[in-house]
């Protein structure tokens, strides 16, 4: 039943730039991951997701948070009980 | 460091863990028997979760669920209506995490890494060989 | 700490150190605790994310963005700073 999901995370990880994909659910556990994303990750990018929708004064938006280094950038976003983690190499 | 300075500095450095993840109640290192070796807990943990009764049944159930076929059992976690535990296989050694049902679980799992470097140290407490 | 109000488009400030307690603070975010807290929180948890084949230095830069506004932040001598910022969208953020 995850075969639509797996599809999308193949097709996610042929863009330009992409290096790693997570899915996690609402628990922070992982629903797929690719390349670079680490399963154990999937906790933390959920409760990162949960803790900055409450910067906002409405708390149902969802925001689209980046995490960026030298080399690479960690996209997050959540939605609808789905967090994801797009890891794109700037190199 | 004397005892007393390495329990305050291991009470610090668990407490910290308890605050990095909302929820967690209660984290408790036990040896399979469930006498503790090491425990940290808030007063919304609940008291029998606490005790070597509840915290031995891990041990037995490990073994059990080591004869599946699927090689050795690592982690198990077990939902109740207002409470989830996890459970670590760390023979000699049991980590055992109490938490509010809504706590990322993912977190919970994550928070092995840290465990390991203490770990490493405590086993010696409980190592008969 | 006034150059953080300089920012283009800076909507507020906040700087936070490391035993959570505001530093200095200026416009929206002028004494704004709550927020505070919430970004100590951030900052930890985004610190933890293992960021493949960089020393583990943690993260350069931490961006939480809305359709209006965002929240540029950052650590540095250990102290975290926060800016929040009008999001005026030349190109689409892409997720």
């Amino acid at each position: 039943m995850e075969k639509a999901l797996e599809r999308q995370l193949d097709e996610t990880m042929n863009n330009p730039g992409v290096v790693g994909v997570l899915c996690a659910d609402k628990q922070g556990l992982c629903l797929g991951a690719r390349g670079t994303g680490e399963r154990q990750t999937c906790g933390l990018i959920t409760s990162l997701a949960e803790t900055a929708q409450k910067l906002h004064p409405d708390e149902s938006s969802s925001p689209v948070i980046s995490i960026e280094t030298d080399n690479m950038q960690i996209l997050i976003k959540s939605k609808e009980g789905i967090t994801t983690a797009v890891y794109k190499s700037s190199t | 460091m004397s005892m007393p300075e390495c329990r305050k500095e291991l009470k610090k450095y668990f407490n910290h863990l308890m605050s990095l993840v909302e929820g967690l109640y209660a984290i408790i290192i036990t040896d399979r028997d469930g006498v503790p070796v090491f425990k940290v807990s808030t007063e919304n943990a609940p008291e029998l979760a606490l005790r070597p009764t509840f915290l031995s049944t891990f041990g037995m159930a490990t073994d059990q669920a080591s004869k599946l076929g699927l090689s050795k059992n690592k982690s198990m976690i077990s939902t109740y209506s207002a409470f989830q535990v996890v459970h670590l296989n760390k023979l000699p050694l049991i980590v055992t995490m109490v938490a509010s049902s809504k706590t990322n679980t993912g977190m919970l799992l994550a928070l092995e890494r840290d465990f390991d470097n203490v770990l490493k140290d405590m086993r010696a407490v409980v190592d008969i060989s | 700490m006034q150059n953080l109000e300089r920012i283009p488009d800076s909507l507020g400030y906040l700087v936070i150190s490391e035993d959570k307690a505001v530093v200095s603070s200026g416009g929206e975010l002028e004494n704004d605790e709550k927020t505070a807290a919430l970004v100590y929180n951030l900052v930890q948890k985004a610190y933890r994310i293992p960021v493949m084949g960089d020393k583990r230095d943690g993260f350069k830069k931490l961006t939480i963005n809305w359709d209006s506004f965002f929240y540029a932040i950052t650590v540095s001598n250990n102290r975290i700073y926060v800016c929040k910022r009008q999001y005026n969208p030349q190109e689409p953020m892409v997720a």
